[in-house]
């Protein structure tokens, strides 16, 4: 069975259009910087924290001999 | 079958012009960039910050732990926010992730804007609470509203 001229062509634009709209989806040349793994405030908020409950635990022997 | 053909590509241009107008990749990508970079100048100026903070109040309540914990609070819960806009981050980061690889997830990565754009409000509210918070208000309130109009109303579904 032979298909229209037109019924062709229609097919032709929409298979553009489909691409058309892949290509808006993916876009490969944009680049994504890479995620934050940990800030310093949270590393350094940690050493902080780990280091006064040491100096508690110290005092505490301290006080209790 | 002419008239049905038409109908068809009207639905088609209507779904490429819906993707043209709706969130785009790039400008996704470029606020996603823009908000990491923003949230690293932000660690860089509190970070230091707090050190210091934390050395004068040490040295001022070596032995009163009650003040000095009530001191040091608004400078951990500034960490903790920080912690939450860090977390949106890389959550946007994985959304994009999957986009690029042809994931149906425009509706998720929406919604995790709307997270970040909640995330950096409460940073705001943290930093308030903050002595000298001046530049660290100024960087977050820009990115915020950014995220804000590209989450497109979506809401961030964690509160």
């Amino acid at each position: 069975m032979m298909l229209s001229p037109l019924v062709t062509k229609l097919v032709s634009v929409a298979a553009t259009a489909v691409e058309f709209v892949s290509s808006l989806r993916k876009k490969p040349e944009a680049k994504l910087d890479p995620p934050i793994q940990k800030t310093q405030a949270e590393m350094a908020a940690e050493r902080i924290q780990a280091r006064r409950a040491a100096e508690r635990l110290e005092r505490d022997k301290e006080q209790k001999p | 079958m002419a008239n049905v053909l038409v109908l068809m590509m009207a639905g088609l241009a209507l779904t490429a012009s819906g993707c043209a107008t709706g969130l785009d990749y790039e400008r996704a990508v470029t606020v996603h960039n823009v908000y990491r970079r923003v949230l690293l100048d932000v660690d860089r100026e509190f970070t230091p910050a707090m050190v210091d903070a934390e050395k004068r109040i040490a040295l001022a309540n070596q032995k009163l732990d009650d003040v000095y914990d009530a001191e040091m609070k608004p400078w951990l819960a500034a960490v903790t926010a920080l912690k939450l806009a860090r977390q949106t981050e890389q959550a946007m980061h994985t959304s994009l992730e999957q986009w690029q690889a042809g994931a149906e997830n425009g509706t998720v990565l929406k919604s995790t804007y709307a997270c970040a754009s909640d995330a950096v409000e409460k940073l705001s509210l943290a930093f308030g609470e903050l002595p000298d918070n001046s530049v660290l208000y100024a960087a977050s309130f820009a990115i915020s509203a950014q995220l804000r109009v590209l989450s497109d109303g979506e809401r961030c579904p964690v509160q």
